[in-house]
């Protein structure tokens, strides 16, 4: 079952760590993302912030669709990361069960413009936020969970 | 005065301290004028009191103390030196010198008795075993004497001797006669009885025939040999203490009659040989120490004839030594009776006692026998005895040889026919004289296989008559070894000479020689001199065939001392078969000698028709252009190894033609290489992961940055499928001293360390990386090299996540301010959890920087209360960063940062 869907440049890192378990009270956390499953730095990182007490699995994104949509995960409280909008598109495109999307923190490009403090974003990213508004998928933006939801749509 | 002086002499005699015994030195120490000194001195010496050693400055000897130490006489007065001094006292007969073969056969079981009854402390009991008649009393006696002269002995000194065989049929008091008893113990013990070991207390007693002891009495024995006490027979209740010497004697083998528990207690087991394995010139020392005794008690001059001198000196006796003496008077009496009237007895073979005259022994000594009618006189062994042994006269007689004909440039042919005259006139003597026993003993065996060896690895003609010759001739140096060093000592200088002489002429011989003589060595521990060597040489030429025979000779011709011989040697002793001689070319030699040698060496092989040159370089390459011999092909090759020796060897031996050889050795003849760098090795750390070079490039960047500048190690990243499948052959290994390997999965290399990723990073232990980096960093460098590894590592985290400043310097403000925290908590925080805040709180500045804090908390008030201290340590420690950025970090921010620490 998943607690919660985390747009977060960083992945897992302290913040999302403790704040977001604790507040969502997850018991796995899931990092969905391509890059860290062959990149063996960026999997000590993200394991360095592993919670205590808190399963942490890493898988590409199409392994991700497959274990969330096989129901293998329904028996975790999951919390699941993604890098980028794109990839938080993609889960809800293909996983029916995720109905929420948050949007934590994306990095300022060339390309981007801010919409929030955190939240940076290009046009294909938000066409794609309007997208998942469309199909009725909440996207709200808040960087730590005591940060009062603010929706998307509403930014853009 | 005079005493004053006599007396500071006698002190340092006594301690022998003579340096201090000269006029100077005497002078200096009691304080009275050098002249004076000077001349008390001159008197005491008139008087005798004093000998005179002169040497640089002259000392003195107080003679009556010397004389005390050393336990005898001293004749001399004034010496040369203080070797000169002891080496006259030797000449003195003294106890063991009275021995007949004392610096013969017998030399080794002198030093044995010796150095068994002086072992310190209190000297060791012994057991003499030899046969009947050869001398074991007397041996005992002569320790006991040597042992007193030494000063061994305390007390009375006494030499008592028990035969055991008188009491073979009442143990009993052959126990109660040495242990001592008391009045009543048995039948006839009328009163008390010391015992003898008490009457020999300090002294030697002597138990012969010890086979005879009965195990109760054998018991008793090694349990005072134990502990130096024993009970009286017939009184269990009072130890009594003796300090007894013993020495035993048995005719049987010790381990089939003894308890073992007594054989244990006698550390030294001395075999006393029988006469027969005596040598030649050591029983015509005692048949003439015999025959004099007769001579004296008859006081008539005795003369004997040819054939029994030669049974006297031949016949196996039974009871040996004993059994000689016994038929000498048995033969003295029986002649003095038909001899009454002359002044002269002459011994004739009738004399002898008819059992030997009987036996079967006696047909083979008879047959040896030429000039049956002469008679010799018993003064006249003397001249025998004093004249040197066969041996000695041989080898004196092929010295002077060879000296004559160096001297008048004779031929060598004819030095080589006397010479050999000279050897085979004593290979006869010794021949005549041999006692030949049916079982061959150790050395006999071991010196017929070597010789069968030799014959047949160098073909040689040698008949079993001549391995029996070479037999006999080392079986008499054996028995001579100590004479003939002694002799070859004074000779050592025409004896390297005629060595050497040899070597350059008799290549062949030489070199089948070194095999023998270090055959002879390693196999029976034989000390071949250079002088036997040398008859070795003589004996051989004229059982080589190799003149007629060889057709083909083969030379190695090498520059250093012995190159070539050594190339030579181990050649021929791969192919077991004498291919190769060698002509070695020391370095301060010039080819002109070299060229004579050959020349010399190719003379004295004969006619041949091939001739093969191995030579290394240079000059040597040319040589053949010097050969005299015109009628041979010569083929020469260089560059010789002992890898083409071998192979050209092989061809000789299967007769194929010379160039076939040549060309195939030419052929196979490449040279490989191979450096095994090791001195040039660097240390590397390894960087690998599974996931590809990329990750492997930034961990090798994070090691590479941390480590101290100094340290002399490289991080290299390298491709994971690769160390999988070549292991330990990859190139890197080879070219490097690899450390360890970092990275995600482990390649699995045989004894190579793996440290995975986290582990280095995560894990506060860092066992592995102490254990292999310690030779190489000090504990201060490993600790900074582990700081920065987890430094750089977030660094690398944190460039990916920064946008606008500059993340190196922005890590060392948080880093600090950190340490500083760390201080204040007084808590140290995990690698994990300061990885983990080095990105927090850099992210989090970026953040504040950007105006981007996060303003919420769960809850901030209640945090505030009750964290106050926390959140003013922040403060504080966080100051610098916050002026230097120009931010303020907010109570919630703050927060975060004590979820990190709260979790740690």
């Amino acid at each position: 079952m998943i607690q919660l869907l985390r747009v977060d440049h960083r992945l897992l890192h302290g913040q999302v760590a403790f704040s977001w378990t604790s507040a969502v009270s997850a018991d796995c956390i899931l990092v969905a993302n391509d890059d860290v499953v062959v990149n063996d730095l960026r999997k000590t990182t993200i394991k360095l912030a592993q919670p205590s007490g808190v399963k942490l699995v890493m898988k590409s994104m199409k392994d991700a669709v497959e274990a969330i949509n096989s129901g293998v995960t329904d028996k975790y409280k999951l919390l699941v990361v993604v890098e980028s909008i794109k990839d938080a598109k993609m889960l809800v495109d293909q996983c029916p069960s995720v109905k929420s999307v948050n949007l934590g923190g994306t990095k300022a490009t060339k390309e981007t413009r801010q919409i929030s403090k955190a939240m940076n974003v290009s046009t294909d990213e938000e066409n794609m936020i309007k997208e998942m508004v469309d199909k009725g998928v909440e996207v709200e933006i808040r960087m730590v969970p005591t940060d009062k939801k603010v929706k998307a749509e509403s930014v853009l | 005065m005079r005493d004053r002086i006599l007396d500071e002499i006698k002190i340092h005699t006594q301690n022998n301290d003579y340096e201090s015994n000269s006029v100077v030195e005497v002078s200096k120490k009691l304080q009275i004028s050098r002249n004076a000194v000077a001349s008390e001195i001159r008197q005491l010496f008139a008087q005798g009191k004093l000998i005179k050693i002169n040497q640089r400055p002259i000392v003195y000897l107080a003679k009556e103390v010397f004389e005390q130490i050393n336990n005898q006489k001293i004749e001399v007065h004034e010496v040369n030196s203080l070797e000169e001094l002891v080496s006259s006292n030797a000449v003195i007969e003294k106890d063991f010198e009275k021995l007949i073969g004392f610096n013969g056969s017998l030399s080794e079981l002198v030093s044995q008795c010796k150095g068994t009854i002086s072992y310190p402390p209190n000297g060791l009991p012994m057991m003499l075993y030899g046969p009947t008649g050869t001398g074991k009393s007397y041996i005992a006696r002569l320790t006991y004497e040597y042992a007193k002269r030494k000063g061994l002995l305390s007390k009375e000194q006494r030499f008592i001797s028990v035969n055991c065989s008188e009491y073979a049929n009442n143990p009993e008091l052959l126990t109660a006669n040495l242990f001592g008893h008391v009045k009543g113990a048995f039948t006839g013990a009328e009163k008390d009885n010391e015992g003898l070991i008490a009457l020999s207390d300090g002294g030697i007693l002597f138990l012969d025939e010890v086979h005879n002891l009965s195990p109760e009495c054998q018991e008793k024995l090694f349990q005072f040999m134990d502990s130096a006490e024993y009970h009286r027979v017939g009184d269990n209740e009072n130890w009594y203490a003796s300090n007894v010497k013993l020495i035993f004697a048995t005719t049987e083998k010790p381990e089939d009659v003894l308890l073992k528990t007594l054989l244990r207690r006698i550390p030294m087991t001395i075999t006393v040989p029988s006469l027969k394995e005596r040598g030649l010139h050591e029983r015509v020392e005692l048949l003439y120490s015999m025959f004099k005794t007769e001579q004296e008690k008859l006081k008539k001059n005795i003369q004997i004839s040819a054939k029994a001198y030669s049974i006297f000196l031949a016949y196996d006796f039974p009871g040996n030594i004993g059994g000689l003496r016994g038929c000498i008077q048995t033969c003295c009496i029986q002649a003095m009776f038909s001899n009454q009237e002359e002044d002269v007895i002459v011994i004739q073979l009738h004399d002898l006692p008819k059992d030997i005259l009987e036996s079967e022994q006696l047909q083979s000594i008879t047959t040896n026998f030429e000039n049956t009618g002469d008679i010799i006189a018993v003064d006249e062994l003397d001249s025998f005895i004093k004249a040197e042994s066969y041996i000695i006269q041989m080898l004196h007689n092929v010295l002077t040889t060879f000296q004559t004909h160096t001297e008048n440039d004779a031929n060598i042919a004819e030095m080589d026919v006397s010479i050999n005259q000279n050897i085979h006139e004593y290979f006869d003597k010794i021949l005549y004289h041999a006692t030949l026993s049916t079982d061959k003993d150790f050395y006999y065996k071991g010196i017929e296989n070597i010789f069968d060896m030799i014959r047949n690895r160098y073909g040689l003609s040698l008949s079993n008559n001549d391995i029996l010759t070479l037999n006999c001739f080392i079986m008499d140096y054996r028995k001579n070894y100590i004479s003939v060093r002694n002799w070859s000592y004074k000779q050592a200088e025409q004896i390297s000479e005629l060595l050497s002489y040899l070597e350059n002429h008799k290549y062949y011989e030489a070199n089948i020689t070194k095999e023998i003589t270090n055959y002879l060595h390693a196999y029976l521990d034989l000390d071949i001199l250079d002088i036997v060597k040398i008859v070795f040489m003589f004996y051989l030429s004229n059982v080589t065939n190799h003149k007629s025979e060889k057709k083909r000779l083969a030379v190695i011709l090498a520059h250093g001392f012995s190159t070539a011989s050594s190339i030579a040697e181990a050649t021929n002793q791969f192919l077991d078969t004498y291919v190769f001689d060698a002509i070695d070319m020391p370095i301060n030699q010039d080819v002109q000698t070299i060229i004579k040698k050959l020349n010399e060496y190719l003379n004295s092989m004969g006619k041949f028709e091939e001739l093969f040159l191995l030579v290394d370089m240079g000059s040597l390459e040319d040589i053949y252009k010097g050969i005299q011999n015109k009628q041979a092909n010569i083929g020469i090759i260089n560059n010789i190894s002992t890898k083409t020796a071998l192979e050209i060897g092989n061809g000789i031996i299967q007769n194929r033609p010379m160039e076939d050889i040549f060309d195939e050795v030419i052929q196979y003849s490449k040279t490989h290489y191979h450096i095994e760098k090791n001195q040039l090795k660097k240390n590397v750390i390894l960087c690998s992961c599974a996931s590809g070079m990329g990750t492997a490039e930034k961990l090798r960047r994070i090691l590479k940055d941390s480590l101290p500048v100094d340290v002399p190690i490289e991080v290299q990243t390298y491709n994971y499928n690769e160390l999988v499948e070549k292991g330990i052959h990859n190139k890197v290994f080879t070219d490097n001293h690899v450390l360890f390997i970092v990275g995600t999965l482990n390649p699995n290399i045989e004894n190579l360390p793996f440290i995975p990723i986290e582990e280095l990073i995560i894990t506060d232990s860092f066992a592995v990386l102490n254990h292999e980096l310690q030779s190489i960093m000090s504990a201060e460098q490993l600790d900074t090299f582990k700081k920065k590894i987890l430094k750089n590592f977030s660094l690398s985290n944190i460039m990916s996540s920064l946008t606008i400043l500059n993340p190196n310097k922005l890590l060392e403000h948080v880093a600090d301010a950190l340490d500083r925290l760390q201080n204040a908590l007084d808590k140290t925080l995990s690698s994990s959890t300061c990885f983990g805040l080095y990105v927090h709180i850099s992210c989090l500045i970026e953040r504040l920087v950007m105006n981007k804090e996060v303003e919420t908390y769960l809850d901030v008030d209640e945090f505030t209360k009750e964290n106050q201290n926390f959140i003013n340590l922040v403060k504080q420690t966080f100051r610098e960063v916050e002026e230097y950025y120009g931010v303020d970090i907010s109570i919630p921010e703050i927060g975060y940062i004590y979820d990190y620490i709260k979790n740690d």
